[in-house]
């Protein structure tokens, strides 16, 4: 056996000695959610939620298209709002002068790493004072006040990236500074955008907690949420059959997601400004 | 015409209330069509110039006038000018063709229009058949060139090189300089390079300002320059190998002047003497290597033991010491004479190659 061979079956050992559990587990609960754990034939029971209200072990559960909808809007109000404001944000950071722009840089950083939800308390009774628990307002803001000092942090970090030259030459070549920023320096940052934009997505489309601590009412759910209802009951018997074919049906979009944006987060692990 | 009058560029450290001046009162006059070069070492401010002159940065003090009319307030997008910069700043997300038909397209110019010019120009600089790459595709050199496409494109009144062959290797640099040059000449576009590479800005243009320090320390042809020096930073910084520099006085001696250091006694040639303000002031003769002469031992020469031989290839570099002193001076030597290290040999200086400069008054070259 030659020494070529040798290496490519020891790598391939580690890798599947590595990937082979995570696999098991994917195809377990695959299983879980399409066969029947009684007769252990082949079901799609599991799946009955997609078709209107059901009931599961005393807990009752709305019809699922109106929370998906839910889902959705409030998944990219968050993406729309973060990039909106992150990308301006970043760029004044790391290209402009202004007064307090060391003090906001430090205040972003401390933003960026403190953990918010030692602050959840504080933040209930303030949005009970402003009136904006059970609203998607509220949530919104306090999901966005979390997130948005680490996107700003890493567009700035994409912004560092792109040479003065390119927006000096853009400026002599008949661009006035706003219109190089949109010419020329956005395409040149167009991976990060994707990547904020992946990362708020994902984490807009993941939250459960915030909705379980300020919103009440059933209609305003989202998957998260809805899932959540499930298992934080107490004294019930779990049917992780179905909980299960929501998990799947909550993740797939998210696998697809992966699976198409791959490139661009190949990119960011880059450095994000390749070929610039 | 380019005028630059007093220009001061100050920058300001927030933290600590210092303000750095990286360009301290220029004045400067650059005719129609002319190709000037602003030389000098890093951190002299001629890039800060540059960029004066393109609009990037305003000046603090000062009036930068094209044909007559102050510019200080306009906007770079509004003074035409063509401008390359060192990393060429081509757009990534656009090909070759958008790149170099982009300032034409933010001049409104209707789009067959545009790509018509940018074809044009792109024949010029021999990269028509680079026209549908990406910038990421292309060499150091076509990258470069694309980036003289792009500047010459909108027949700007004003093309401003910031360094732009530095980064390619010295073959390509060559050939390109000749073409840029060429280029220009046809064109008519009055020119300012910017580089530290003084062979190029001596090469290149009709005239180089040489800047130190944030001033212009002479403003002439690249003859004159080289010829006639104007001050002891000049001289110092232009030729290679460099000038020789010995530190001593002048002294009167029999009616005649003589210069004298340690190990070294010249007396000037009668055309060449010094005015009498200058006799006993600390003064530095300037010796180009190229000026010396070996020769044997007569009157007014001057011995010295060589040191080292170093082969330049086309001619000898010697390395020598006065007999008396301590100072290198270093001689270029035709490759025929041999001569080795320990030998003690005779020096002649040309008698009208040779420069005076006054050490007490900022090194002004007395001679000139």
């Amino acid at each position: 056996m030659s020494k070529k061979i040798l290496k490519l079956l020891v790598v391939h050992t580690y890798m599947a000695m590595l990937t082979v559990p995570i696999l098991f587990m994917i195809v377990w609960y695959f299983m879980t959610a399409t066969f029947n754990s009684y007769t252990g034939s082949f079901s799609l029971d599991n799946f009955a939620f997609m078709f209107g209200p059901i009931e599961s072990m005393g807990i009752k559960l709305p019809a699922i298209w109106p929370i998906v909808l839910n889902t959705l809007v409030y998944s990219f109000t968050i993406v729309m709002i973060e990039v909106l404001i992150s990308v301006p944000a970043a760029y004044a950071f790391s290209r402009l002068d202004f007064k307090g722009k060391r003090n906001a840089m430090k205040f972003l950083f401390i933003m960026r790493s403190f953990p918010g939800v030692t602050l959840i308390i504080a933040t209930f009774f303030i949005l009970v004072k402003m009136n904006l628990v059970d609203t998607y307002l509220g949530i919104i803001l306090v999901a966005i006040t979390g997130s948005l000092p680490g996107h700003v942090y890493i567009m700035k970090g994409f912004f560092d990236e792109v040479p003065w030259d390119l927006e000096w030459a853009a400026m002599t070549d008949g661009c006035s500074r706003f219109r190089a920023f949109r010419k020329v320096i956005l395409p040149a940052v167009k991976p990060g955008i994707g990547a904020i934009a992946i990362f708020s997505f994902l984490g807009a489309y993941g939250e459960w907690f915030l909705f379980k601590l300020l919103i009440f009412s059933d209609t305003r759910l989202i998957i998260g949420g809805y899932i959540a209802k499930l298992i934080t009951e107490e004294n019930v018997i779990v049917d992780y059959g179905l909980i299960s074919a929501l998990g799947l049906f909550y993740t797939l979009p998210v696998i697809l997601f992966y699976i198409f944006s791959q490139k661009i987060f190949m990119k960011v692990n880059i450095g994000g400004s390749k070929g610039v | 015409m380019i005028q630059l009058k007093g220009v001061v560029k100050e920058y300001g450290n927030a933290k600590n209330k210092e303000v750095t001046r990286a360009v301290d009162g220029i004045d400067l006059e650059i005719n129609q069509g002319e190709f000037i070069a602003l030389l000098g070492p890093s951190g002299c401010g001629k890039t800060t110039t540059l960029m004066m002159i393109a609009g990037l940065l305003k000046a603090t003090k000062g009036e930068i006038l094209f044909d007559g009319k102050v510019v200080n307030q306009m906007e770079p997008k509004d003074r035409n000018i063509g401008m390359v910069f060192q990393s060429y700043a081509l757009y990534p997300h656009l090909k070759v063709i958008d790149n170099i038909a982009f300032p034409l397209r933010e001049k409104k110019v209707p789009k067959a229009e545009a790509y018509e010019k940018a074809k044009n120009i792109a024949k010029k600089l021999q990269i028509e058949n680079l026209l549908n790459r990406k910038p990421a595709q292309l060499s150091g050199g076509q990258q470069q060139r694309v980036a003289m496409a792009r500047a010459l494109v909108k027949e700007p009144q004003i093309l401003l090189l910031d360094e732009p062959m530095s980064n390619l290797d010295a073959r390509l640099k060559l050939d390109l300089r000749d073409e840029i040059r060429k280029l220009q000449r046809e064109i008519g576009v009055t020119t300012i390079i910017v580089t530290h590479d003084q062979e190029e800005a001596l090469a290149i243009s009709d005239r180089v300002a040489v800047l130190d320090a944030g001033k212009i320390q002479q403003y002439d042809t690249p003859y004159n320059l080289y010829h006639k020096p104007k001050n002891l930073f000049i001289a110092n910084f232009l030729g290679t190998p460099p000038m020789n520099i010995v530190e001593g006085h002048v002294e009167e001696q029999d009616g005649r002047q003589v210069f004298a250091a340690e190990g070294v006694r010249y007396m000037l040639p009668q055309n060449r003497e010094v005015a009498k303000e200058h006799i006993g002031c600390r003064v530095a003769i300037g010796l180009r290597p190229n000026d010396i002469r070996i020769c044997e031992s007569t009157e007014n020469t001057i011995p010295v033991r060589i040191e080292l031989v170093e082969q330049l290839g086309a001619e000898q570099l010697i390395k020598a010491k006065p007999l008396a002193g301590d100072h290198i001076i270093r001689i270029v030597a035709e490759n025929e004479m041999k001569l080795k290290a320990g030998e003690t040999v005779s020096i002649r200086i040309l008698e009208n190659k040779f420069h005076l400069f006054n050490l007490e008054r900022n090194g002004i070259n007395i001679l000139s």
